[in-house]
């Protein structure tokens, strides 16, 4: 055993360190990482980074790893933190609305916890019940919820992060207003982990709605779908989420569509009002040639558990994974893009959208998906519309070929120095983020 | 000032959009928190980005402080200059570029006022939703780089909440744009540190903002109570029955008094506290939540309950509050006026503890607040020409402030930092945590040539707090 070894399972205690072999199954885009640490505390996570730092060693630290496949392939895989045992929740006041929590903690566990309450944290990314909430932070990852609550963005209202140097520092606050100099929390959110590892979280709860309902309508055309969703979303309805759902999707998640396009609405308020609305969204989806469709029988919270993880790359070599931001307005464009793509490959296509936000997650499964050539048209044509195209999961031999981020502009200038001051050696997720920082 | 200077900022914007006498630049010595001064050497009105970079830039050649500066209503000793240097006028840039209503957003200059963009768009049942009080003077510039709460805030987020994409002029001169309508952004949250830096990382000079649909019913109603502890409680149980109302206002006394002064606005003689609540939304869920915020304002003893039956009722009820400061000014000659916060499960506690303090220091104190999200601002009373009270006033502030902080809370809620609060941040952040902030700092600003001494507690800034701080606001403002 090296010393360094020994370093290492002086700060965790043995039984939460991993070495090789036994670390291949938490390979990193298929690199197996030296070590796997399990720390306790922020103090031990500070301890680790202090030792990384003076060892020089690329550290990725990781929760539940539903969405590690996210960033470009690291530079270095020395040592993987995992998260997963700081999972206290440090301080629930129902009465604030807020809670604190440690970044290790599941969205699944806090939901069931704030549930006894009537409340929830309205997060719901892809693999949501498994998904860490210092990984929500990271990746800024949304669903469906985002049309009504914003991002993890717009929850975040503190954090205790572990600097590259292991030095433990507080942004923000517990309170829901606080403009007490620079809001640092914003900076982690969306960064992957480049700029410190998230320890523990302050998050702004919402009440759970008395009464919600999810409708699905089948409509005949993207166009049609989103024509409907923009009138939707030109009135003074209350929408908790608003998501286009190609036909075929539908079909999968148990809601027969034999039409090309689908919409689910769901709203959450009181019960006379949700009845009220409901019958407003079903006169606007029906004049825009849409057609009610029974939701399954497994319920509106599997349902839309499902749309959230719509485009998981189930087959990880066969499948590619897009997020495309756009105007709202543009959506049934960029829709027909990833369509006609698909068709001229040979792919499966399966795709959703958040209307009101602007973002369309899509899946392209099948063969001929090794060469890039697919990724740089698609990034160039979604540029031509104002927007941005990220690739969330490639086959193992086309990503090293990508940058999964695409370039980020004149604004990059500003993140390169922000990264050399927060991580000056570059041993947080080396290479991962934007212009492969 | 070097006249060399001044003839280079004519030739950069032109005669007319230059300001070097001296008494022309004292005009712009001071915000509304008129006890920290610092005249700019020369103030500068430029119309485009462009013209705003060559300034920053002719600024970082000369080594001259940079203060953008919008309507000047800032409560922190922000948009004025200590150190002198070159004022950024912003007032010019006052154009709304573009309004998309199917993608909901507009597109701004700094310097529009805030209020003018939902003029402009509220035919269409729109409105821009950060609603600071001073929203019918304050820019759309000053509120992102103060990161402005207001009343509706509670449940429509603060400015934060609905800004999409910057453009800024960084301390380094260059000019980038930081997100944009495209919600889905790559990289860093740029736009989220942007906001609320008062100036300290760079020069806004566009907005991309969000528009929301307006709600389709509004109900506002006022409740009086017997005791404040009372009013706050109800505050707290309406919070915590999960009923999240546009706004959830309360006033004390002290304030009430002035009030009814001046605007007779017919509260019961025993009142001492008023809470006015404000919901919105479908009207099916406005109605049976009014139902419940009824119920439980009795619960709590209140002694009347008033619903505004329409919309002019509803701008009476809300004229005592948004009078409030303004009315104010005519019970005391000056007030030193605080912006903490407290979680909202401890507003009636941080009542009795604001009452202490008060008797302690043998001063009024007054309560008016943005009580749903646990937000205070408490007046705290004194008179300048009697020797030693405007010190003891300071005193009093500054203990109101760490019993919030004692009870979870922060050092300011929506004003910002300015001079003001850049000492009392050593209170929530340590040295370490400052120094995360000044990284950022460093990035955008290397030479720390923005908004100079605000926010960090610069070392030799020179803190001028001279005698007679804190200026009533004059009426038809509110805080
Ligand atoms: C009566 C009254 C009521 C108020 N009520 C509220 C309230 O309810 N909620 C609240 O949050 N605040 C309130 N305020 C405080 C103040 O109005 C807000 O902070 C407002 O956002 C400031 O806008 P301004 O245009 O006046 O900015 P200024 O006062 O001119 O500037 C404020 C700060 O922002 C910087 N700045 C201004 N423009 C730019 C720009 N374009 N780029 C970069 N930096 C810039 C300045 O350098 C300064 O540090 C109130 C003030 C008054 C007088």
């Amino acid at each position: 055993m090296t010393a360094l070894e020994t370093a290492l399972r002086g700060i965790v205690g043995s039984e939460h360190l991993l070495s090789e072999p036994a670390t291949t199954t938490w390979s990193v885009d298929g690199r197996s990482p030296r070590w796997v640490a399990a720390p306790g505390t922020e103090e031990e996570v500070s301890r680790l980074l202090a030792l990384a730092a003076a060892e020089r060693l690329a550290v990725i630290p990781v929760g539940g790893r539903t969405k590690l496949g996210w960033g470009n392939p690291p530079r270095g895989v020395d040592l993987v933190i995992d998260l997963r045992r700081l999972d206290r929740l440090v301080e629930y006041e129902p009465g604030d609305l807020t809670v604190t929590l440690e970044a290790g903690v599941r969205l699944g566990a806090l939901a069931r916890v704030l549930e006894r309450h009537g409340q929830f944290v309205p997060l719901d990314p892809p693999l949501a019940s498994r998904a860490t909430v210092g990984g929500v932070i990271a990746t800024n990852a949304s669903g469906p919820w985002r049309h009504r609550y914003g991002t993890v963005r717009d929850l975040l209202l503190g954090v205790t992060v572990v600097g590259a140097d292991g030095t433990v520092t507080k942004g923000g606050g517990r309170v829901v207003k606080n403009v007490t100099g620079y809001d640092v929390p914003k900076l982690h959110v969306g960064a992957l982990g480049s700029l410190g590892i998230v320890t523990a979280a302050t998050l702004r709860v919402h009440p759970r709605p008395a009464a919600e309902a999810t409708w699905v309508f089948g409509m005949p055309s993207p166009e049609a779908a989103l024509e409907a969703a923009l009138r939707l979303l030109d009135s003074p309805l209350l929408l908790q989420r608003l998501e286009l759902v190609d036909g075929p999707t539908l079909t999968r998640l148990g809601v027969g569509c034999p039409h090309p396009a689908g919409l689910a609405v769901g709203i959450g308020s009181v019960p006379e009002a949700v009845r009220a609305q409901g019958e407003a969204v079903h006169a606007v989806c029906r004049e825009g040639g849409g057609v009610a469709l029974g939701l399954a029988g497994t319920g509106a919270a599997a349902f839309w558990a499902g749309v959230s993880d719509a485009t998981l790359p189930e087959e990880p070599e066969r499948s590619l994974t897009l997020r495309v931001g756009l105007l709202g307005t543009d959506l049934a464009k960029g829709f027909r893009l990833l369509e006609s793509a698909a068709h001229e490959r040979g792919l499966a296509l399966a795709a959703t959208a958040t209307l009101g936000v602007g973002t369309l997650r899509a899946r392209l499964a099948g063969e001929g998906l090794a060469d890039e050539r697919l990724v740089v048209r698609l990034r160039e044509a979604v540029a031509g519309l104002g927007g941005a195209l990220v690739v969330e999961h490639a086959p193992a031999a086309l990503k090293p070929r990508l940058d999964v981020w695409g370039d980020v502009g004149p604004a990059f200038g500003v993140m390169r120095r922000l990264k050399a001051e927060f991580d000056p050696l570059g041993l947080l997720n080396p290479g991962r983020f934007v212009g492969r920082l | 000032m070097d006249p060399r200077i001044v003839r280079d900022l004519t030739r950069l914007l032109g005669p007319e959009a230059v300001l070097a006498a001296p008494d022309e630049c004292l005009v712009y010595e001071c915000d509304m928190l008129t006890h920290y001064k610092g005249a700019p050497d020369v103030v500068a009105f430029p119309t485009t980005t462009e013209q705003v970079a060559a300034v920053v830039r002719l600024c970082l050649a000369e080594g001259l402080p940079v203060i953008p500066r919008g309507s000047g209503t800032g409560l922190i000793g922000g948009a004025m200059a200590p150190r002198g240097g070159v004022l950024l006028a912003l007032n010019r840039m006052n154009r709304l570029l573009e309004v998309d209503l199917p993608n909901r957003l507009a597109v701004v200059e700094p310097g529009l006022i805030n209020l003018w963009l939902t003029r402009a768009v509220e035919g269409r049942g729109y409105l821009f939703a950060p609603d600071p009080s001073s929203q019918m003077v304050s820019t759309i510039g000053g509120n992102a780089a103060t990161n402005a709460g207001g009343a509706h805030c509670l449940k429509y987020g603060i400015t934060v909440n609905h800004v999409l994409g910057l453009e800024v002029v960084t301390g380094e001169g260059e000019v980038v744009w930081l997100g944009g309508k495209v919600q889905e952004r790559i990289g860093y949250d740029l736009t989220g540190v942007m906001v609320g830096s008062e100036g300290t990382l760079g020069v806004i000079t566009k907005l991309v903002v969000r528009l929301l649909h307006a709600a389709e019913a509004v109900e506002t109603a006022l409740a009086t109570f017997p005791e404040i502890e009372e009013a706050a409680a109800a505050v707290s149980a309406i919070i915590a029955r999960g009923i999240v109302p546009a706004a959830l206002e309360l006033m004390d006394e002290p304030i009430l008094r002035a009030v009814e002064a001046g605007i007779k606005a017919g509260y019961p003689a025993d009142a001492k506290a008023v809470l006015l609540v404000e919901l919105d939304g479908p009207r099916a869920e406005v109605e049976a939540q009014a139902e419940a915020v009824a119920a439980i304002c009795r619960a709590h003893g209140a002694l009347s309950l008033r619903v505004a039956r329409d919309e002019a009722e509803r701008a009476l009820l809300w004229k005592g509050r948004k009078e409030a400061a303004g009315a104010f000014g005519r019970i005391t000659h000056n007030y030193v006026l605080q912006d903490a916060v407290v979680p909202r499960s401890r507003l009636a506690q941080i009542m009795r503890e604001i009452g202490a303090i008060a008797a302690r220091h043998g001063l009024l104190v007054a309560n008016v607040f943005h009580a749903g999200d646990g937000n205070l601002h408490p007046l705290i009373c004194y008179d300048e020409r009697v020797a030693g009270e405007f010190e003891r006033a300071l005193e009093a502030s500054e203990a109101i402030l760490r019993a919030c902080i004692a009870m979870g809370g922060t050092v300011t809620g929506e004003h910002g930092v300015g001079m003001d609060k850049a000492s009392s941040l050593p209170l929530l952040f340590s040295a370490g945590d400052l120094e995360a902030m000044a990284r950022v700092r460093r990035v955008f600003d290397p030479r720390g040539l923005m908004n100079p001494a605000k926010i960090f507690p610069a070392a030799g800034a020179c803190r001028e707090v001279g005698q007679g701080g804190g200026r009533p606001v004059p009426e038809g403002l509110w805080v």
